[in-house]
């Protein structure tokens, strides 16, 4: 038996058993790539916004099968919430308020300006910066994100956006209308490709349990 | 050997739910109540407990009233998920605070 019993180092295991093998970064890393696709879709005629919603509801459903197909038979099944959403923490919630907050400012500029500004009348609203400030809003959701979730998401999430933001800051700085969406694919690639890695690594150290290869989850019938 | 007659009145440990004071018992108590429902699996995965021991604690868990249990079959494997009621989480509320009290009117 476990001989540990704190509930704060329980809950910590259950999140990061929750986030582990990859199934997640994969996920994001695709949602990336669809999202490096929108000046390809948008050039057959489907609306980018419909496409990122086409594309978020792809990655939720790969999301979900990953963890069914992959997590449950090695760990289990798991639902987080319970105690650690009715006794949210003071500084989860903080994260988690200004991580909504920070997307929802950066979404604002960004329709803010589309819709006051369209494509034939810039300038755009902030200038060149409209899109360094969204991406500055957008890294401090992702950091106030892992916050909230899993300090594992501090590498993934903000070098991603780091490793990005420097060519997208950079074309922000020095080009009037960026074309920086494009380049979400490749760092969508390493993200995926590093979920592959963080997958195997998970599946070798996580064999498939017996109960559940003997087709029943061992609790005794009643 | 403790001299029960240092004990405050208001320390008793009578008090304390039989049902959640056994080590066992309190560990799955206490990974449900921090987690929304685990299935079988993971409770013994994380608990190290032998099937028929986690079972056993499962059902007195269960006849007290703390947990639910509904059984699942996904891909026709069986699934017996497990999830804390309110009953449960007052319960687990008023052990530790129970406990805690014991051990605060406790002057050594």
């Amino acid at each position: 038996m476990g001989s540990e019993i704190n509930l704060k180092a329980i809950e910590h295991n259950a999140e990061d058993l929750f986030f582990a093998g990859g199934t997640a970064e994969i996920a994001c890393g695709i949602y990336l790539m669809g999202y490096g696709l929108v000046p390809l879709v948008e050039s057959i005629g489907i609306h980018g916004m419909i496409w990122l919603i086409i594309n978020l509801l792809i990655c939720f459903a790969l999301l979900r099968w990953g963890k069914k197909r992959f997590f449950t038979p090695r760990i289990g099944f798991v639902k987080l919430g319970g105690g650690m959403t009715r006794n949210l923490n003071p500084r989860k919630r903080r994260m988690m308020i200004i991580a909504l907050t920070a997307t929802a400012l950066g979404i604002l500029i960004m329709v803010a300006d589309d819709l006051f500004f369209p494509a034939e009348s810039k300038p755009y609203l902030f200038g060149k910066w409209q899109e360094v400030i969204f991406y500055v809003f957008m890294l401090v959701a992702v950091v106030a994100l892992v916050g909230y979730t899993s300090w594992r998401f501090l590498v993934i999430g903000t070098g991603t956006f780091l490793a990005f933001n420097a060519e997208s800051v950079l074309q922000g700085l020095l080009q009037p209308i960026p074309g920086g969406l494009v380049g979400w694919g490749i760092p969508g690639l390493m993200v995926t490709v590093f979920g592959i890695f963080a997958l195997r690594r998970f599946m070798r150290e996580h064999p498939v349990l017996d109960a559940v290869k003997d087709g029943e989850d061992g609790a005794t019938d009643d | 050997m403790i001299d029960v007659g240092q004990l405050p009145e208001s320390a008793d440990i009578g008090d304390v739910d039989r049902i959640i004071h056994e080590p066992a018992r309190l560990l799955i108590m206490a990974h449900l109540y921090v987690l929304a429902s685990a299935d079988f699996v993971y409770l013994m995965n994380q608990t190290k407990l032998t099937r028929g021991n986690l079972g056993g604690h499962l059902a007195k868990i269960e006849s007290a009233g703390y947990v639910t249990v509904e059984k699942v079959f996904v891909n026709r494997i069986p699934r017996t998920i497990y999830s804390m009621t309110e009953v449960g989480r007052a319960a687990f509320r008023t052990y530790r605070q129970n406990l805690k009290q014991f051990f605060d009117d406790w002057s050594e």
